[in-house]
């Protein structure tokens, strides 16, 4: 672990980092752009390469980073939540119950994709599975094997509303399954802009009360918290940063996971500065995978989940073998 | 302090203690004894409120466990467990302020020093052995200024010479006031500096 200093330096590198990446995601596209250097140096320009530099490609970069934002956030919510290094909103059913939210709405015609109505249908979806996990499930691995069991459950069921529902704006079964950013556009980015940043901030906030959770539920109530209700806010918080990401470009795989776990290596599991680190490397890490997915065939585009799955799917197998402590 | 009354308690419908019955004065130090699942950390578990009782009574000052909130049992009571494992590597010292953050400097000091946790105060929670552990789970269970503490296996990974440290460390608290249940695999015979041995069983 490092000091403030060095975390301060660190910080300062990622953000500089993606400041690299966000101009690497301006240039970078199957379209040929003319004078490219100067339309990125003009945002307020107009013209066809204004549109693909400005119009498509910067709206994407923004989802990118406002989605791996509100992952990262998830992610460390949910590992201090429930004490548990697997407890990824896509393992324990959290991002499934978002999508079958999300696929109802639409198919029920109540709203349309990447509305404020559509997240909160994502939303109420993602909580409603969260509680189904906790319910029946008591310690770590019980969590991931109901986790696993409700979200292949309610998969299928989105599958099947949206096979039966058969209605274009519903978007693909692998769009809600391995999520994309090729629709993203500047109207989306304005509902998840205020969504993610108010939740993360006020995830934030509530995460320093949640680092007793470490001592064990035992502990917690010995010093006069509830620790379910601990769990329960943070919940609240997970599935309105799961809902509006999900409702927006589908599910992401591993983001959540690996954020939190790369934060707490680098600088430590207190929640405050976690939430901080993971917010900004979860940022960082689905930028660079929504580059990579847009350029590494081109002009062909990857599944976004593809290259998070790549990226992220090491991790968990390194996390699982680092922590053997947490199945007893 | 404590007055259990025909206590029976278990856990998903197995009695585990029946009907049992004591008295723990304020001030001292009570040993439970027996053999393995003679329902020693159970009748811990019921005297700090973590599990229902089927049926009897323990009151503590003179009222009824069932009727603490977890406020109230935060104030009343502490508990070091007997094993605990964690994953995230929170410093030795960061795990033993969690929730103690009314709690002297002076207070942490002391305890660090008498339970030989100087050393490891900087390191990971994760790195420490099972011991050390435990003595960081003692120290937890006297950050707090409460009348009752109760200990679950203190000295079941401890050398000859911390299992009279903490003896002694544990002494001195009770006579500043404190009452002690301590359940253990001690024998009798090296448990006399307690005030009372209760062996639930051979």
């Amino acid at each position: 672990m490092m000091g403030v200093k060095a975390r301060r330096i660190l910080l300062l590198a990622i953000l500089i980092g993606i400041a690299l990446l966000t101009v690497a995601g301006l240039a970078l596209g199957s379209a040929t752009v003319q004078n490219l250097w100067q339309v990125i140096a003009h945002p307020w320009g107009a013209g066809p390469g204004h549109e693909i530099v400005w119009g498509i490609r910067f709206p994407r970069i923004l989802s990118a980073l406002l989605v791996g934002m509100a992952l990262g956030v998830a992610g460390a919510l949910a590992q201090s939540a429930t004490n548990s290094p697997l407890a990824d909103p896509a393992i324990i059913g959290t991002a499934a119950g978002a999508s079958i939210g999300a696929a109802l709405g639409i198919v029920l015609n109540l709203a349309l994709v990447g509305t404020v109505p559509i997240a909160i249908a994502a939303t109420i979806g993602a909580l409603l599975a969260s509680v189904i996990t906790f319910s029946v499930a008591k310690g770590s691995i019980q969590l991931i094997i109901t986790g696993i069991a409700t979200s292949s459950l309610l998969t299928a069921i989105s599958g099947l509303i949206i096979s039966i529902g058969n209605r274009p704006d519903a978007r693909s079964i692998s769009f809600w399954s391995l999520g994309s950013f090729a629709l993203t556009n500047m109207e989306m980015v304005k509902v998840l802009a205020p969504v993610v940043l108010i939740a993360s901030v006020a995830g934030w906030l509530y995460s320093q009360s949640m680092d007793l959770l470490v001592l064990g539920d035992r502990e917690v109530r010995h010093l006069g918290k509830n620790p379910d209700q601990l769990r329960f806010i943070a919940f609240i918080f997970i599935s309105i940063l799961i809902g509006v990401s999900v409702s927006s470009v589908g599910s992401i795989a591993f983001i959540a996971l690996a954020a939190p776990h790369i934060t707490r290596y680098l600088i430590g599991p207190t929640n405050r500065p976690l939430v901080i680190g993971s917010a900004v490397i979860g940022a960082g890490l689905l930028l660079l995978s929504d580059i990579a997915a847009r350029t590494i065939a081109a002009p062909n585009e990857l599944p976004i989940g593809l290259i998070t799955s790549l990226i992220g799917a090491p991790i968990l197998i390194i996390v699982l073998k680092r922590s053997r402590g947490v199945w007893q | 302090m404590i007055e259990i009354r025909d206590l029976v308690v278990g856990y998903e419908g197995k009695t585990v203690v029946d009907g049992f019955t004591a008295t723990i004065k304020k001030g001292s130090i009570t040993a439970i004894i027996g053999r393995n699942g003679a329902g020693k950390s159970t009748l811990l578990s019921a005297i700090a409120g973590d599990i229902e009782i089927i049926s009897g009574e323990i009151e503590i000052n003179s009222r009824s466990i069932k009727d603490y909130s977890l406020a109230d049992i935060s104030q009343t009571l502490s508990l070091a467990q007997q094993s605990h494992s964690y994953w995230m590597s929170y410093s030795v010292q960061e795990i033993i302020w969690l929730g103690h953050d009314a709690v002297s400097k002076a207070r942490f000091d002391y305890l660090s020093r008498e339970l030989q946790l100087g050393e490891f105060l900087r390191q990971p929670i994760t790195a420490l052995s099972g011991g050390q552990l435990q003595r960081v789970e003692i120290a937890r269970s006297l950050m707090r200024d409460v009348p009752l503490v109760l200990l679950d296996e203190p000295f079941a990974s401890q050398d000859l010479a911390s299992v009279e440290r903490i003896t002694r460390l544990i002494q001195n608290e009770r006579d500043s006031g404190r009452t002690f249940v301590i359940v253990t695999h001690s024998r009798e015979e090296d448990l006399r500096w307690c005030d009372q041995i209760i062996n639930l069983g051979l």
